[in-house]
C-alpha cells in the first residue's frame, strides 16, 4: 500500500469550453455578431429585446435563442416580430451551456442573420460560470434590485462587456441611489460600459442600439 | 445547480484516472477556480459525497478548493489528486 499525489492541470469544463469555441468560430465565419443577455429573473431582459428588435430588424436580419427552465412565455412575446426564434428549455438547469447554444444555433437560418441575441436563464450566478461562445456578454441589472448586486454577484459583472441598468423610469418612486449602483459596478469591473435605460418607456434605448450598430461595424472590419 | 455539472465531470475524470493509476482509493482532490466563482467548497463536497455513496473508490475523498487572485479564467482546474495505490508507484 502506498500513497501518491499526482499533478494534473485538467479543466473540468474542457468539453463545454471546446464546444463554446466551436460556436464562436461558426458565428465568426458567418459574420454574425452575438449578444448574451444575462440578469436576474424580472430584470427586463425580454422587455429589452422587445424594445431592441424593431430597430435592428429595419437594418439587419436578427435571430433569438431564448433560454428558460420551462415554458415558452418569452418566445411567445417575441413572435410578433416575425424573426427566427429558438426556445431552449433547460429542464431544471439554471443556465445555458455551450452544447445547448450549439443546438440552438443549428436550428437558426444562419445565412439570414447578422445579429443574434441569446436570452440566458434568469439568474445572476450560474450563467456567468459557463463559456457559451457568444461574442458580447451583457448583464441587465434593474434599479429595483438594489444597489449592491454587483458586489454580491461579482463574476457576472467581471465577465460582462456592458451593463444595462434598466427601469430608470422607476427612479422617481424609489430611494435607490443610481450613482451608488454605478460606483459599485465600476469597483468590480472598471472597464464595464454602463448604459442606463428604461425598456418600459424607451428612454435612452437609442444609446444601447447605437452600441449594437457600432460593435457590428467593428466586428465586420475585424 | 451548476455544481452538479462540475461534480459529475469530476467523478468521470477520477474514475478514469484511478483505472489508469490502479488506485484503490482517492483521498483528496485540489481544485483551482477564479476568486469570483460562486462554487463553494462545502457545497461541492456535499454534492460529491451524495453522488459517491457506496462507491468504495471515491466515498472518502475530500475536495479542496483554492482561489487564486491571479487566476482570471472561468476554467475549473483539477490541480492534483492524492490516491492510495497498491504499492505507491
Amino acid at each position: 500500500m502506498g500513497i501518491k499525489k499526482i499533478n494534473i492541470g485538467k479543466n473540468l469544463l474542457a468539453e463545454n469550453d471546446k464546444i463554446a469555441e466551436e460556436n464562436f468560430l461558426l458565428l465568426k465565419e458567418k459574420r454574425i455578431l452575438s449578444f448574451n443577455l444575462m440578469g436576474s429573473p424580472g430584470a427586463g431582459k425580454t422587455k429589452i429585446l422587445e424594445r431592441t428588435i424593431p430597430y435592428i430588424k429595419k437594418k439587419f436580419g436578427c435571430g433569438v435563442i431564448e433560454g428558460d427552465i420551462a415554458g415558452t412565455f418569452d418566445s411567445k412575446r417575441l413572435e410578433k416580430f416575425k424573426i427566427p426564434i429558438v426556445q431552449i428549455n433547460t429542464g431544471g438547469v439554471c443556465h445555458l451551456d455551450a452544447f445547448m447554444i450549439k443546438k440552438g444555433i443549428e436550428k437558426l437560418p444562419l445565412d439570414e442573420i447578422k445579429i443574434l441575441f441569446v436570452e440566458n436563464v434568469g439568474n445572476l450566478v450560474c450563467p456567468a460560470e459557463f463559456k457559451i461562445g457568444i461574442e458580447k456578454n451583457i448583464v441587465v441589472s434593474s434599479i429595483t434590485e438594489g444597489e449592491d448586486k454587483s458586489v454580491k454577484y461579482p463574476l457576472i459583472f467581471k465577465i460582462s462587456d456592458v451593463c444595462l441598468i434598466n427601469k430608470t423610469d422607476l427612479l422617481k418612486f424609489l430611494k435607490t441611489d443610481i450613482k451608488k449602483i454605478e460606483r459599485n459596478i465600476l469597483t468590480i469591473n472598471k472597464n464595464l460600459k454602463i448604459i442606463k435605460i428604461s425598456a418600459e418607456t424607451g428612454e435612452n434605448v437609442s444609446a444601447w442600439i447605437n452600441y449594437i450598430f457600432s460593435e457590428y461595424r467593428k466586428y465586420n472590419l475585424g | 445547480m451548476h455544481e452538479l455539472t462540475i461534480v459529475t465531470n469530476l467523478i468521470k475524470f477520477l474514475e478514469k484516472l484511478s483505472r489508469k493509476e490502479k488506485a484503490k482509493k482517492v483521498l483528496s482532490i485540489n481544485l483551482k477556480i477564479n476568486p469570483y466563482s460562486c462554487l463553494d467548497e462545502e457545497n461541492i463536497n456535499f454534492i460529491f459525497s451524495n453522488l459517491v455513496k457506496n462507491n468504495r473508490l471515491l466515498e472518502n475523498a475530500k475536495i479542496y478548493i483554492s482561489r487564486n487572485i491571479d487566476f482570471i479564467s472561468r476554467e475549473v482546474i483539477v490541480e492534483s489528486v492524492e490516491m492510495e495505490t497498491e504499492n505507491g508507484n
